[in-house]
């Protein structure tokens, strides 16, 4: 509870501050609530409360990936200092809407109720859609912005007509009840339960851009400020990630049998569609958004495998891919800013450039193939334990395969930074991109020690 | 008796509404044909015994909803003219793709007979759909969605102003 | 279904007296060919300049936006209205006014915002 008041109010501070003349002190104000909303989620403070009875649930999954959300969005309301980005939304509108979509992934990674479920998508994705046309004077940016609505509305309507079918056959909307529901009904192949569920798994995959339902990302990334484009990366796909497995680890595990082939066959395509349509990318941009697909496929791999420890291989590798994504998207931001583009060539030789960039961007790319001991490998290592332990093994070989594939990839920013001749000059990076990198690159490292703690958190 | 006439009734003349929505070849007769059938839904909503989503339903889909609609395709100056003609396989995808899901969706709806639909899905009779129990409810179960959604109304405006505005400036 | 008997007399008997009148007001009218000089403006109306279906301002959009969202806001007031008595004698309005005040404050916030950013300004 504490935790939804916290965000709103600043949300709604931030845009008040606009109107005013506290401009400057936006995104201190921002970063210091969201210390604080980190702070008391850390410590649980408040955090239960009556009103949320059977609306939302602030267990150790919760809080665990609130706060993952909560550092996420701190660091990408962080970028916001630099002024380089183009963009024609001001920076506090920008900020307000960042913190009013981070409330939306907070609801969706506590919600224990479908309308909770539901509301907390769309507080995600509205201002999303408006961020995505930032660029409102380019093409590409109108074209993001009208395809991620476009899509995404679409996919919410899957969502809802989901959760009403659901409703009709289980008489509640709450995840407890459905899950009894579901345990009481075993045996029983109920048409129109099993429909709901098939059609709210759409709108998920949908945001979570899993193929088949992943056409829309790639375009989207590429028309949407790069700042945008880092927030959609981390914080929306680990919010959607993160209310998928909440909702069929908690709602629907007696129905595993109906949904889990379902799942295996997303996990499969999107994994090929991501790894193999990444290479064929020219764009540093598009690449990160076909690397986002295709850990989309990682991660369902991680769904797929609901049972002890399942939520901390999720969680561990939901924060290695976003962390190491992060990093990716500020060294885009820093190189856009230093006159380069958003092509792979952008990046040559750019550990002369800007050495501690280089081995950043760097580390990322390794964490994200999974080289040990990087976080990358602790996610890729538990998610494939946990699924060969389900008897999963024809997926996991071939989800193996894939990482073989990114690692073809992954490689290329690496090589263009270090054995290409520098594509400008060196250039410093702004304090904030710095604190950034700096922090990303750190959890990327340090993740690694965590994941027997985390094992035994959740 | 009286009751299944008009359910027949409405739903035929949903059915028909519908159809024209997406067949009339002018985007503004499709918009009104779309009143139409916003007004059978609402219709379908008062056989339910749900008066305050038949007025919701009237009052802000076949009302504001619809002003939105039609300033859209002012705004896009749509016409019989600039509608997209779409490819022989685009249409054929398409028509594949819709009618899977009907057929999946006709499919699992007729086997869902009475006795597996629970007992809430029946209100014809019930007090579930009057005002006085949504407001209730509203405010003792659904108190924290209620207060949320305001965020979600918040960031709509906002992003309505930022967007739509012509020069906001930093 | 009782409460409804009226609402099911008054829907045919509308449809009837708006056909009636056009059927009435068709037999009674002298018809004259389709001429250029028909289509012209009566006596002292506006001499038509175009198709009156040209492209709207944003600005319009604008506005219908934020009519609706207030639209649905006020329909939220409304089941509130309908049971505030009741909450009165069991003690519980002055948490239901506090409810709603919040709802109304964050809408209020919007528009404030969107006043300031001078969106309600038609230029």
């Amino acid at each position: 509870m504490s935790l939804y008041l916290i965000l709103s109010i600043l949300g709604a501070l931030v845009l008040l501050s606009s109107l005013g003349r506290g401009k400057r002190l936006v995104v201190p104000l921002a970063i210091a609530g969201l210390l604080g909303a980190l702070a008391v989620t850390g410590m649980g403070l408040g955090l239960d409360h009556p009103l949320l009875k059977g609306m939302a649930e602030f267990d150790r999954y919760a809080v665990l990936f609130s706060c993952l959300l909560l550092v996420l969005g701190t660091l990408v309301v962080l970028l916001l200092t630099n002024p380089n980005e183009r963009s024609d939304i001001p920076r506090v509108e920008m900020a307000a809407l960042l913190l009013f979509s981070l409330t939306g992934g907070i609801m969706m990674a506590s919600f224990a109720h479908l309308v909770m479920l539901f509301l907390g998508v769309e507080i995600l994705s509205i201002p999303l859609y408006i961020l995505a046309g930032a660029r409102k004077r380019e093409r590409a940016g109108n074209e993001a912005a009208l395809k991620y609505f476009i899509t995404g509305s679409f996919a919410t309507g899957f969502l809802l007509f989901g959760i009403a079918l659901i409703y009709g056959a289980t008489g509640s909307f709450s995840t407890r009840a459905i899950a009894a529901w579901a345990e009481a009904n075993p045996a029983v192949f109920t048409p129109m339960f099993h429909l709901g569920l098939l059609l709210m798994l759409v709108g998920l995959a949908f945001k979570i851009s899993a193929a088949p339902f992943h056409f829309w990302a790639p375009d989207v990334y590429e028309g949407s400020p790069s700042i945008v484009t880092s927030f959609m990366s981390t914080v929306v796909k680990v919010a959607a990630i993160a209310a998928f497995y909440r909702l069929f680890s908690e709602a629907f595990p007696a129905a595993a049998d109906a949904w889990s082939w379902v799942i295996a066959a997303v996990a499969a395509l999107t994994l090929a569609v991501g790894n193999l349509g990444a290479l064929a990318q020219r764009s540093f941009k598009r690449l990160m958004a076909y690397s986002g697909i295709s850990h989309a496929g990682f991660l369902l791999l991680a769904l797929l495998s609901v049972g002890p420890g399942s939520a901390g291989a999720l969680w561990i590798y939901a924060a290695a891919y976003s962390f190491a994504t992060l990093i990716a998207f500020v060294s885009l931001l820093a190189v856009e800013a230093a006159g380069g583009g958003e092509s792979l060539e952008a990046l040559s030789g750019l550990g002369r450039r800007n050495p501690f960039l280089g081995v950043c961007l760097t580390i990322s790319m390794l964490s994200l193939i999974g080289v040990p001991p990087l976080a990358g490998f602790f996610g890729k290592l538990f998610v494939f334990g946990n699924a060969v332990s389900q008897r999963h093994v024809v997926l996991v070989v071939f989800a193996v395969v894939m990482s073989a594939v990114g690692m073809a990839y992954y490689m290329r920013p690496i090589i263009q930074t270090w054995l290409r001749p520098p594509a400008g000059s060196p250039f410093q990076l702004s304090t904030s991109q710095a604190w950034v990198l700096g922090i990303a690159t750190a959890f990327v490292v340090l993740l690694a020690a965590a994941p027997v703690w985390v094992m035994r958190f959740l | 008796m009286m009751s299944s006439i008009l359910f027949y009734g409405l739903s035929t003349l949903l059915f028909a509404a519908a159809l024209l929505v997406i067949l009339s070849r002018n985007p503004i007769h499709s918009a009104l044909w779309l009143v139409t059938a916003f007004f059978a839904v609402a219709g379908h909503y008062v056989l339910l015994n749900a008066q305050f989503l038949a007025a919701v339903h009237v009052i802000v889909y076949a009302g504001a909803i619809m002003v939105l609609f039609l300033f859209t395709i002012m705004l896009l100056n749509l016409n019989k003219e600039t509608e997209p003609q779409h490819s022989l396989l685009v249409k054929l995808a398409g028509l594949v793709a819709g009618g899977m899901l009907l057929v999946v969706m006709v499919g699992a709806l007729r086997r869902s007979s009475a006795e597996t639909a629970s007992d809430l899905a029946t209100v014809h009779s019930g007090t579930v759909g009057l005002v006085e129990t949504l407001g209730k409810v509203l405010f003792r179960d659904f108190l924290l969605p209620f207060e949320l959604s305001s965020i979600l109304f918040l960031a709509a405006l906002v992003g309505a102003v930022v967007l739509g505005k012509k020069e906001l400036g930093e | 279904m009782d409460a409804y008997t009226v609402l099911i007399y008054f829907l045919p008997l509308g449809a009837l007296i708006a056909g009636a009148a056009m059927f009435t007001g068709n037999l009674l009218s002298i018809k004259t060919k389709e001429s250029a000089h028909k289509r012209e403006a009566y006596e002292c109306g506006e001499v038509i300049i175009g198709d009156a279906r040209i492209q709207f301002k944003v600005g319009y959009y604008l506005f219908a936006l934020l009519f609706v969202i207030f639209d649905v806001e006020s329909l939220f007031l409304f089941p509130v209205a309908r049971i505030f008595r009741g909450q009165v004698a069991s003690g519980l309005a002055p948490h239901l006014l506090l409810d709603l005040a919040i709802f109304v404050v964050v809408l209020s916030l919007g528009l404030a915002y969107a006043w300031r950013k001078g969106a309600l300004k038609w230029d």
